[in-house]
């Protein structure tokens, strides 16, 4: 297996607040990966620093991408997704008031060239490059058994669809490692079920790197082949799902006492 | 691919028989002096408020400073065209225009886009306000007392080609790729960069298109009206291009034309009331707003495909 | 060194005149995150019910600045419950839009009834400058800085110690937490309304007997450059209004007093952009970023 990201001593001070402190690991090609933790122990901040949305105060991110190695420290949230890196939000950020097809679309805007003179002349080229992306835009809905909505606002979808479009969405810009920010929040246990399939279909099909965060324990311990842990702001443990499960310090971090079936 | 050429077709029939329509009523004297002067002023507006729209409505990045650019394509033409009068010169005065605007909004644009919501209107209004006090005080412009007796060259024809040559370039750009790219800036700045949306870009491009169109509408102003002072493009002008924008429906192409001829038609009709008028204009903005929030016609878009769609559902 | 302190004074008098005015515009934005463009306009009414009470009824200074005063509140207070409160939930440039309207209404209802021509503001209190080594201070600039500090010295009681100003507080902060916890929404932005009219009422007194002249457009200009000190002083922020009308007004006096007077507008935007560039948010306005 070869790394594909790598974080090393990472640290985000908020003002007196560290958020992030000392936070180093490693994601291998083709992995699933959960990072969980109690509410507020920086998950959503150590992502928004992988996703450039937020700079580090100290530390390093590596990516060993198609390109290269490259550092991500400084690099904007724009270039890191360009690099290959996307990601969902914990409260959804779909595009409201476009439509689904639309929302995969805007995904596609640097894959294809449609220069400004054929677009408002409307010369063939133009039509060629829409005809193009609008194919790859419904292939990618038909997969996740979206495209009947296609012209839909995406305001209009219901919750749980809405998240899918918001992963069909990142998975459109090409990724390499997909960042799914608590893909299963507010969803029933069926639904949670359809989305481990789906997330399992992508790792599979898309041959990319997953990282998630998830407070559902049964969703987390079914998909990921290794586990983060993360408490207010350090990393308490690391490991396979069941050597997570045996950890007493990540029971005491969560339950504040042992308690032998505690993770389960 | 034959049914979009069907539609470019149709589009551009209509705009042929729009013309010729036109033509045929001034011809028989059913379109006078007077009405001809009022449909001039409104093709002005609406190719003012079509790129105020792309900047306000579309690509959500709320300016009031239309006006500034609009003064630039103005007083590009008026110099130039008074200096060598010329058919020739004209069209290359408003090309001067544009291009001298858009140096101005990347100028303006740069710095200010970063800025969000009133701050941005406040810092645009400011710029454009800056554009103002300049030309005031320049000798080539003539300063505060303005450029009279400026040859004319844009008749209604020639407005009435701009008006469609701008609704085109906006249209078809705004059913681009770039028009959704600019469209997701507006929806949700984060998102659309966690898609390798470059925003700044795409914001400074709705922004300079935006700018160039003011100055076309500008050239044409200067030269059908004769006469301009750097008053005529204050923060006012801004605000009255803002309203048509607004009271059409922001981010419909087809409510910015609804608007400015709503308008367009209010204003001359009111001209009998005298001082009443802007008291009446007032009053009937304020109750529109009150009772139609989000302008006459929302986000309604006219389009081709949908309205064939619909009478084969009919027919069926 | 003596016309400094000359420009100094100057510049004081005008920018505690847009300093009354931006803490109309601060509040109001504060609590409905609306520009009112209309503000401007009150501070016109203010000026001409001074004149006219002064003219016709023989009203003293400081019976004319608080019946201005009152006026001032009233007419805040009834053009937010016909044209603003409708529009609480539509878009803001909606309401920004309406807020314009209002302001053309009052300007051109106002040119309608009095007539658009300038006229003297009546001398109600005798000029007299006194010399200072040479600086030259005005018993009227005097005032206009005494009544000034005193207004927003009260205004700070009210927002800090009154249980009307904590409610104002906190529907800033948050409208549908504040209603919650029982506050009325409609009182309290009622009130806002009213104290920042009533601000922009008693500058238009104070206007009147600096300038000497009156109109029914004269409240355009300043009301501009009224909101863009706020902006400048951090909107939603008090004494970022306060520091920002003094600045404005001290640089206009600046600009002015090294014989550039035709650029200082220029001037005033320029810093304003240049601000907003270093401080997004204005000298004390607080950085509110979005939450991912």
């Amino acid at each position: 297996m070869t790394t594909i990201l790598k974080v090393d001593n990472l640290v985000k001070n908020f003002g007196g607040l560290t958020a992030v402190s000392n936070v180093s690991l490693t994601l291998d090609n083709n992995e699933l990966v959960a990072l969980i933790g109690p509410n507020g122990a920086g998950k959503t901040t150590l992502f928004n620093l992988l996703t450039g949305v937020i700079s580090p105060s100290s530390g390093a991110i590596i990516f060993h991408g198609d390109n290269g190695t490259i550092s991500l420290n400084n690099k904007s949230a724009t270039q890191i997704a360009n690099l290959g890196l996307a990601r969902t939000f914990q409260n959804i950020r779909l595009f409201s008031d476009l439509s689904v097809l639309e929302n995969v679309l805007i995904a596609l805007t640097n894959q294809y060239q449609e220069s400004f003179i054929a677009s408002i002349m409307r010369l063939p080229k133009y039509y060629h490059a829409e005809q193009q992306m609008r194919e790859a835009a419904l292939h990618l809905l038909k997969i996740f058994e979206l495209d009947q909505q296609a012209d839909q606002l995406a305001r209009n979808l219901p919750y749980g669809i809405q998240r899918r479009l918001e992963i069909v969405r990142a998975l459109a810009t090409k990724p390499q490692i997909l960042f799914l920010d608590e893909p299963a929040a507010g969803m029933n246990p069926e639904e949670t079920a359809d989305l481990s399939d789906l997330i399992k279909m992508i790792q599979r099909d898309f041959h990319i790197t997953i990282l998630l965060i998830e407070h559902d324990m049964s969703l987390v311990m079914n998909l990921a082949e290794k586990i983060y842990v993360l408490d207010q702001g350090s990393l308490l443990a690391q490991g396979t799902p069941s050597q997570i499960q045996q950890n007493s310090a990540v029971i005491k971090a969560y339950l504040g006492e042992e308690d032998d079936n505690a993770a389960n | 691919m034959k049914a979009n050429f069907k539609y470019n077709i149709i589009w551009l029939s209509l705009m042929v028989v729009g013309f010729i329509l036109m033509n045929t009523l001034i011809l028989v004297g059913i379109i006078d002096s007077f009405l001809e002067n009022m449909l001039v002023v409104i093709g002005i507006n609406i190719i003012l408020a079509l790129g105020l729209n792309l900047v306000v409505g579309f690509s959500g990045q709320f300016s009031l400073g239309h006006a500034g650019f609009m003064a630039i394509g103005a007083y590009a033409t008026a110099i130039i065209t008074s200096e060598h009068p010329n058919t020739l010169n004209f069209y290359l005065s408003i090309i001067v225009g544009i291009i001298i605007a858009i140096i101005a909004a990347i100028i303006v644009g740069v710095p200010t886009l970063r800025l969000h919501g009133d701050y941005l209107a406040i810092a645009t209004m400011g710029a454009a306000e800056i554009i103002r006090i300049i030309i005031n005080n320049l000798k080539i412009t003539n300063g505060p007392s303005g450029m009279f007796n400026i040859p004319k060259f844009a008749s209604w024809p020639v407005v009435y080609v701009m008006v469609c040559i701008t609704t085109i370039i906006i249209a078809n750009f705004v059913h681009s790729r770039a028009g959704r790219a600019i469209k997701s800036v507006r929806e949700d700045e984060i998102a659309a960069e966690s898609l390798g949306i470059k925003t700044t870009f795409w914001k400074l491009a709705a922004f300079v298109l935006g700018a160039a169109t003011a100055a076309v509408a500008g050239s044409l102003d200067a030269s059908y009206l004769q006469t301009i002072t750097p008053n005529n493009f204050g923060i006012m002008e801004s605000i009255s291009i803002l309203i048509i924008v607004v009271l059409g429906g922001i981010g419909s192409l087809t409510g910015t034309f609804v608007a400015a001829i709503v308008l367009g038609v209010i204003d001359t009709a009111l001209q009998s009331f005298g001082p009443l008028r802007m008291v009446i204009y007032s009053l009937a903005l304020i109750l529109i707003m009150v009772f139609k929030p989000t302008g006459l016609l929302g986000r309604y878009e006219i389009s081709l495909p949908r309205i064939f769609a619909r009478k084969k559902e009919a027919k069926s | 060194m003596q016309t400094f302190w000359q420009q100094l004074i100057n510049g004081l008098s005008l920018g505690s005149i847009y300093a009354l005015l931006a803490l109309g515009y601060t509040m109001v934005y504060g609590i409905i995150k609306l520009i009112n463009f209309a503000h401007g306009d009150i501070y016109m009414l203010g000026a001409f019910w001074g004149y006219y009470s002064i003219n016709l009824w023989h009203f003293n200074f400081l019976e004319a600045l608080l019946s201005s005063m009152i006026v001032g509140a009233a007419s805040g207070v009834i053009i937010e419950y016909f044209a603003y409160r409708p529009l609480r939930q539509a878009p803001r440039i909606t309401a920004l839009i309406t807020a314009i309207g209002v302001s053309f209404f009052l300007e051109n209802g106002m040119s309608y009834l009095f007539g658009s021509t300038a006229r003297d503001f009546p001398q109600v209190i005798k000029q007299v400058n006194y010399n200072f080594g040479g600086v030259l201070i005005s018993n009227i600039q005097i005032l206009i800085l005494a009544t000034a500090a005193i207004l927003m010295v009260a205004l700070q009681f009210i927002i800090k110690k009154t249980k009307m100003g904590t409610a104002m507080r906190a529907v800033s902060v948050d409208a549908d937490a504040a209603e919650l916890v029982g506050i009325s929404l409609n009182k309290t932005i009622s009130f806002t309304f009213a104290i920042g009219s009533a601000l922009a009422g008693a500058a238009g007194v104070l206007i009147g007997l600096y300038y000497n002249s009156i109109d029914p457009l004269m409240g355009m200009t300043p009301g501009i450059k009224a909101f863009v000190a706020a902006v400048v002083g951090g909107i939603g922020s008090v004494p970022g209004a306060t520091i920002g009308g003094f600045l404005i007004g001290l640089l206009e006096t600046l600009v002015q007093s090294v014989g550039l007077s035709a650029y200082k507008d220029a001037a005033v935007y320029l810093v304003l952009i240049v601000i907003l560039l270093i401080l997004p948010a204005g000298i004390l306005g607080k950085n509110i970023k979005e939450k991912v």
